[in-house]
């Protein structure tokens, strides 16, 4: 196999895809995948540019963007990261190495995982991400009237979470938790439909 | 005094790596340069949205180029210093040497 037939990871390609919007998509892709090749880095190399570009590319996008648009973004990027995390924690169950118990005492996938903190942490943070993300992305105005609607998503989202820490010792809510991860991957789906059309505000001086 | 856009330290860096590559700069290309001359590992990311910035205080312009099957099909794109960012440039590494003249960096430089 030579080395342009090399394929970098397809999931990395694909949030970075996200992150990076249709404005930047094929451009940040292009030069991963030049890198990638020329340099004959690992697959593992791939997955930390990926990460490590996401926060960026995001807020690149969100900038670009009005402000309903910055918020699919920043839901879309929190889910996108959280599905990531609960990707690898499934891996993690097939994996030998050390940090794969820890990992799995963490999840929401382990029927053993006492730790409720961890389900505050791994659905909050995306909301509260959202909110960051709304905030800081140059529309400040639109915060006000993104108020309601992310109210009314943080409560759905802390459903679980409080359901589970007035359980203590019962896991018998593992149900509740996959239909909370489907709803995530739904609306995940949808943000990326909507997120589809390019920015009327991107400009380009071709030569 | 009148109110001037001062460059960041990074966003120099960059200035300068579009100078050195000339008609030459891409993503790609100018991560490479960044590694090899200023030793600094740059995210994609990181590049993109200081390349957007420069970009909207005019000091640099972009320009689609062409798709390469080292890239995956995908374009490239180019991107220029303009004449504005020569003189910003200039004019921040000027007041560099003036603030380091009479110190022991300034003597070594």
């Amino acid at each position: 196999m030579s080395e342009l037939d090399r394929q970098p990871p397809r999931l990395a390609m694909f949030l970075t895809a996200l992150a990076a919007g249709p404005m930047l998509r094929d451009v940040v892709l292009g030069d991963l995948h030049e890198q990638f090749v020329a340099h004959q880095h690992s697959r593992g190399w791939f997955w930390w540019q990926a990460l490590r570009s996401i926060g960026w590319l995001t807020w690149l996008q969100c900038c670009e963007a009005g402000r309903w648009r910055c918020a699919q973004i920043g839901l879309t990027a929190s889910l996108s990261l959280a599905l990531l995390w609960l990707w690898e924690l499934r891996v993690a169950q097939t994996w030998s190495w050390p940090m794969a118990k820890t990992l799995l005492a963490w999840s929401p996938l382990s029927a053993t995982a006492t730790c409720q903190t961890c389900y505050a942490i791994l659905y909050v943070m995306p909301l509260a991400f959202v909110a960051a993300m709304t905030a800081l992305g140059g529309r400040l105005r639109s915060v006000r009237r993104l108020r309601l609607p992310l109210a009314l998503l943080g409560m759905v989202a802390l459903v679980p979470v409080v359901f589970y820490w007035f359980s203590p010792g019962t896991h018998d809510g593992n149900k509740l938790f996959r239909l909370w991860q489907a709803a995530l991957v739904v609306m995940a789906v949808f943000s990326v439909v909507l997120m589809r059309s390019p920015s009327p505000r991107h400009r380009l001086v071709d030569a | 005094m009148g109110k001037q856009k001062f460059l960041g330290e990074f966003e120099m860096i960059v200035l300068a790596a579009l100078l050195r590559l000339d008609d030459d700069a891409y993503g790609s290309r100018i991560i490479d340069v960044i590694a090899e001359q200023a030793e600094r590992n740059v995210s994609i990311g990181a590049l993109y949205a200081t390349l957007k910035r420069l970009e909207q205080k005019g000091l640099v312009t972009v320009r689609q180029g062409e798709a390469t099957a080292v890239r995956g099909g995908r374009a490239k794109r180019y991107f220029k210093i303009t004449g504005e960012g020569q003189r910003q440039m200039q004019r921040s590494l000027n007041s560099l040497r003036n603030l380091l003249v009479g110190t022991p960096i300034g003597a070594v430089g």
